[in-house]
């Protein structure tokens, strides 16, 4: 944990692949995936479909990230990406000092798309590609931008699932 | 460089100007007009010859994933150069003018050629940036409707895009002309196939 939290806080952002034991995360991958996802389509922002979840949804990653930030609230929902779906930066906002969390919940081929990815201020790229039950911890400040990447149609009917969490 | 030399005969009938007029002003959902082999065959091919000797980079984004030349302000083709020319000429501007009740400024123009291959697309947006007031797009290659790499236009509401409306095949000779405006929000779908979407464009300023 505390290699962790160095980690982190030295490049701020920690990628930890197989968060939870197997048979842990099959279980809470099929409660977010069972969700009722909605339509979230405002063509000059973004599209997806997403399911919202409950603070106690996301238990099994509050007291990590406690241990990692301390007492830091979070909003939480998931997000799910196919054929067509993307979210764009918006240049009219800029995003405040934070976390952002994304627990991925399926093994994906990123060269269909679906890619985590923030802009810092100098216009540099970081690209988050991770597998299923993988946990993203990125810290966010003022200058950066951050978008997930158009979906392709060699998706077909496949989609990408995110339980994102940014801190308030 | 005149118009007889570029642009196709029937374009430059005066009813013709009258009813595109017409045309462009009541489009829906928003200004804009399709025209189909409105300049000289052998001399579009002549352009997209010329067009194809120069370097396309690629360029991806949140927005966008396309190959792009660099304005041809700088290109070293002669005819191309000459085509640029004619395009930001006054008798071009003139036409452009009696089509859109436009006033565009003579003598400025961007043009560039782009090229979207199997994944390519441009996202949702309005075009507006600085004093673009005409998007225009002169297609070089033809593509089928199963092909993707359409130029979708938007609906809106309260200032916000809402649905496809109209979809634009690219076409080869095709034009297409739309006024910039808080409601020209457009795309250019994603290309699903091997199939390639030539094309030059770019805008008139005022």
């Amino acid at each position: 944990m505390a290699q962790v939290k160095k980690h982190f806080m030295k490049e701020g952002s920690v990628v930890l692949e197989a968060f939870l034991d197997l048979d842990v995360f099959e279980k809470v991958k099929g409660e977010f995936l069972n969700g009722e996802f909605v339509d979230e389509v405002h063509p000059i922002l973004h599209a997806f479909k997403m399911t919202k979840v409950s603070g106690d949804g996301a238990l099994f990653v509050k007291e990590f990230l406690k241990k990692v930030l301390g007492d830091v609230n979070f909003s939480w929902d998931v997000r799910s990406f196919g054929w067509k779906d993307y979210t764009i930066i918006n240049d009219d906002v800029t995003l405040d000092d934070g976390y952002d969390v994304y627990f991925c919940l399926e093994d994906w081929e990123y060269s269909n798309g679906a890619r985590i990815v923030y802009v810092d201020g100098n216009g540099g790229y970081v690209y988050f590609t991770p597998k299923a039950n993988t946990l993203v911890l990125v810290k966010r400040s003022k200058n950066m931008q951050k978008f997930i990447e158009y979906v392709n149609h060699y998706a077909k009917e496949k989609r990408q699932y995110y339980l994102v969490g940014e801190s308030k | 460089m005149n118009m007889q030399e570029w642009v196709n005969e029937e374009f430059l009938d005066e009813s013709i100007v009258m009813q595109l007029k017409e045309s462009f002003l009541h489009a829906s959902p928003f200004s804009h007009i399709v025209l189909d082999d409105f300049f000289d065959e052998d001399k579009l091919f002549e352009v997209l010859n010329e067009l194809c000797k120069e370097e396309f980079a690629p360029k991806e984004s949140d927005l966008f994933s396309l190959k792009q030349t660099q304005d041809l302000v700088s290109s070293e083709s002669e005819l191309l150069q000459k085509f640029r020319s004619f395009l930001l000429s006054k008798e071009f501007t003139s036409y452009v003018y009696s089509i859109t009740g436009i006033k565009v400024k003579e003598g400025v123009i961007d043009l560039a050629g782009s090229l979207y291959e199997d994944t390519d697309r441009l996202l949702c947006h309005d075009d507006k940036l600085d004093s673009r007031k005409i998007a225009f797009l002169i297609y070089l290659s033809e593509l089928e409707e199963e092909d993707g790499g359409s130029l979708d236009l938007y609906s809106s509401e309260n200032g916000m895009p809402k649905d496809i409306v109209k979809r634009i095949v690219p076409k080869g000779g095709r034009v297409a002309l739309f006024e910039v405006s808080d409601v020209s929000f457009h795309q250019v779908s994603e290309v699903v196939s091997d199939s390639q979407r030539i094309a030059l464009g770019g805008w008139f300023h005022v």
